[in-house]
């Protein structure tokens, strides 16, 4: 019988997510600008799966927390504060997601629990070669012969392949349909035939992306979420919730307490002019988290964000990559120096920051689709 | 065109801000703005009056003393309105500079005395204390004090007094040895330089030398001086940020109306990609300030003189940020004086430079908030 989290008290619950991030969250884990490989993080998540934390959002009976809005929020401001760097998370907050919401109950019975148990990592299938911003125009097919689905052609920017067993894809399985209307969702194993994947070695000098190739891929018929043709509504179920955790104030907050201790220890911080950008990062830094606040706020009354949350995915990329250019001039003439420069006993990466905020205003919908979307939506225009 | 419409604040300030809303599209159309500007100095006497009676100098006065008891969040949705307006009339200077000094005065007997006249708007009051242009904090007082029998004998000027041709007595603040004090006057000498602002406005330089004041007329003694004038020009900064925030909300509006409306190349202008991404931006920037704004009308008194900073020097850039590129995406039409978009960006312009600069706050607004780096120099 697990706990009612909803019925604690905030502050209580809150209290027992730090003492367990406290206690058992490794150090290395912590306030990290890249991102977690699983031979890192798999420790991290099998403890949280052990102490039944590693899905908040799932209900109870599927084996989450089963948290509600105002206690979701709560769990990721703790996680957030304490600079707990994000794990292999997308088979939980994407696809057992939309397992939960879509999937038959064979998928739930056999899928959600080797998620919980960190058996199966999940990667997400959706970008292509000539389909990123304009995802609906994705090429990789999907042809039914007898109980087979046969899965050709290319995905690309997919996140940590490498280190996943299982990937959803989306392939479009109606070439006469409409952009949008012909699209299936399938689950594949990474081990099925057929799949190569090849790491793309990024700015940064890691390999956080990689391109997955379908050659004559052969899955089971059922292994499809939903109806045949029905996956884009799917897919865009999610998006709403993804575009408020590519807004939270997180990765510009953790930037910018690195920028002020990098410039106080660089002597950048005396300079009244390095002063002037710095007092003005820091005010976009409070202002954004005041209106992440809002959106908070707005999710708990009404249970739903509407298209304004692209505000959020707007201004809060682009001050994480503001920041870390300041992060570069605090560096002065180390500000380009590609290992860490030593800061007493901690180490500081200004070219790390410059890297690793590059993607968070292409990602999840680039900035400019965002500005479509508000254009369109909010003022009417278009 | 604002997010979340549906959560709104609660229904006493919905009402207010639909009240004023009324008020403004009835008294300050831009043709009324217009004629109050012919040697008026952006003040109707008829829009005073009404204004006044509705209460609206006397939102943060206590009900025991006859105002309203709000809070600074109604008073924020106040001035937000009037900013959408662009009126010029001086509510934010006689309610936070004058009436709420008079409110928070420890002498009680001075205050029933001119309390009711002020709120009811039948005596239009002003301040005066800027030593200059640069002044932004009480420490920056012009006039000073040295006690003559039983009161005091003034002497130096007071900069950018705002509203002083249309008052019947003010406050004046005055340095002395052990602090700042702040006294009454019935009748302010008359100026001795008038400037013309872009909004109309007028700003005064008043000399205070040979004038005396008995110890009847003291608001606030020396040692609370400073902190009486401090808060109340925090305020003031308060409703000008939000002032700022409303006029911003209508010229993006009137902006994105305009890029609906104009057609160019067989089209409207609002169907060209660069001009909508534009527009965005600007509305992203108002509502990052909505938040700005948001904090200071919630953060509570002992945290106003840090966030009321913050708000006024993040109003302040977006208002001059969205008065630029308003003009810029209507083109010519929006470089003539004829356009209403004029009424408001030298309203805006206005409001940005009084009390302080958006650089200014925003460095002040710094140095609360990181007080070990400022330690640390």
């Amino acid at each position: 019988m697990s706990r009612d989290y909803n019925a604690m008290d905030e502050a209580d619950f809150r209290q027992m997510l730090r003492d367990f991030i406290a206690a058992e969250c490794p150090p290395q884990l912590i306030n990290r600008a890249d991102r977690l490989r699983l031979a890192e993080a798999r420790d991290w998540m099998l403890k949280l799966s052990a102490q039944g934390w590693l899905a908040p959002s799932w209900p109870v009976e599927h084996g989450g927390m089963g948290l509600n809005i105002e206690k979701m929020l709560a769990f990721n401001d703790e996680f957030d504060s304490a600079g707990v760097t994000r794990h292999l998370d997308i088979g939980i907050v994407m696809l057992g997601m939309l397992l939960i919401r879509f999937g038959s109950d064979a998928q739930k019975a056999y899928y959600l629990p080797r998620i919980l148990s960190v058996t199966d990592i999940w990667c997400q299938g959706y970008s292509e070669p000539n389909a990123g911003s304009d995802l609906a125009n994705l090429r990789t097919s999907a042809v039914l012969e007898g109980n087979e689905w046969v899965i050709n052609g290319q995905k690309i920017w997919t996140t940590l392949a490498q280190d996943s067993t299982d990937i959803f894809v989306l392939a479009r399985t109606d070439l006469q349909a409409k952009k949008q209307a012909g699209i299936t969702f399938f689950l594949a194993r990474m081990d099925t035939p057929g799949i190569t994947v090849r790491p793309i070695r990024t700015l940064a000098g890691d390999e956080e992306f990689c391109e997955v190739f379908f050659d004559n891929v052969r899955i089971p018929k059922d292994a499809v979420v939903g109806d045949i043709n029905q996956g884009w509504t799917l897919a865009k179920a999610l998006l709403g919730f993804e575009r408020l955790t590519h807004g939270s104030p997180k990765s510009a907050q953790m930037a910018l307490n690195r920028l002020q201790s990098f410039a106080q220890v660089s002597g950048a911080m005396a300079d009244p002019a390095f002063r002037d950008t710095f007092s003005a990062l820091a005010m976009d830094v409070a202002d954004l988290t005041a209106t992440y606040g809002r959106f908070a706020e707005a999710l708990k009354s009404s249970g739903a964000l509407g298209p304004e949350v692209s505000v959020l995915k707007l201004f809060g990329p682009d001050l994480y990559q503001r920041i870390s250019e300041a992060m570069i001039d605090a560096g002065q003439a180390y500000g380009a120096l590609l290992d860490p420069v030593a800061l007493g006993q901690d180490q500081m990466d200004p070219m790390g920051s410059y890297y690793f905020s590059r993607p968070t205003t292409i990602y999840g919908g680039a900035s400019e689709i965002q500005r479509n979307i508000l254009a369109k939506t909010l003022l009417g225009l278009g | 065109m604002q997010m979340f419409k549906t959560t709104d604040g609660p229904e006493h300030r919905r009402q207010l801000r639909e009240s004023v809303s009324t008020f403004v599209s009835r008294n300050a159309t831009p043709e009324k703005l217009r004629s109050s500007l012919q040697g008026q100095g952006g003040y109707d006497a008829c829009r005073w009056t009404e204004a006044a009676g509705s209460g609206w100098l006397a939102l943060l006065v206590p009900e025991a003393l006859d105002g309203i008891g709000m809070e600074l969040a109604d008073l924020s949705a106040l001035h937000q309105e009037l900013g959408r307006g662009g009126l010029r009339d001086p509510l934010a200077e006689v309610a936070l500079l004058v009436i709420e000094a008079i409110v928070k005065s420890d002498k009680t007997a001075l205050r029933d005395r001119i309390l009711p006249d002020v709120i009811a708007g039948e005596r239009l009051a002003c301040l005066a204390w800027a030593a200059d242009a640069s002044a932004f904090d009480a420490t920056m007082t012009g006039p000073q004090a040295t006690p003559q029998g039983d009161g005091w004998r003034l002497s130096g000027t007071a900069d950018c007094v705002a509203f002083a041709d249309q008052a019947t007595g003010g406050i004046v603040a005055a340095r002395l040895p052990e602090g700042v004090a702040l006294f009454w006057l019935d009748h302010l000498p008359a100026a001795v330089a008038r400037s013309p602002q872009a909004d109309g406005t007028i700003l005064s330089r008043i000399d205070f030398t040979g004038v005396t004041v008995e110890r009847e007329q003291l608001i606030a003694a020396p040692d609370s001086g400073v902190a009486l004038l401090d808060h109340c020009l925090s305020l003031a900064r308060l409703a000008y940020a939000a002032q700022l925030l409303g006029a911003s909300e209508t010229v993006l509006a009137m902006t994105v109306d305009y890029l609906k409306t104009r057609q160019q190349f067989g089209q409207a202008l609002g169907r060209f990609q660069a001009l909508q991404h534009r527009a965005v931006d600007l509305f992203v920037q108002v509502e990052i300030a909505r938040s700005a704004l948001m904090r200071a009308e919630h953060g509570g008194e002992d945290s106003l003189a840090r966030n009321a900073a913050a708000a006024k020097a993040r109003c302040s850039e977006l208002a001059r940020r969205i008065g630029r590129e308003a003009i810029q995406l209507h083109g010519a039409i929006g470089y003539t004086q004829e356009y209403d978009l004029s009424l408001f960006v030298n309203r805006i312009i206005t409001l940005s430079a009084q009390l302080g600069s958006a650089r200014r706050h925003r460095m002040s607004w710094f140095t609360q908030q990181f007080p070990a780096l400022e330690a640390a120099e």
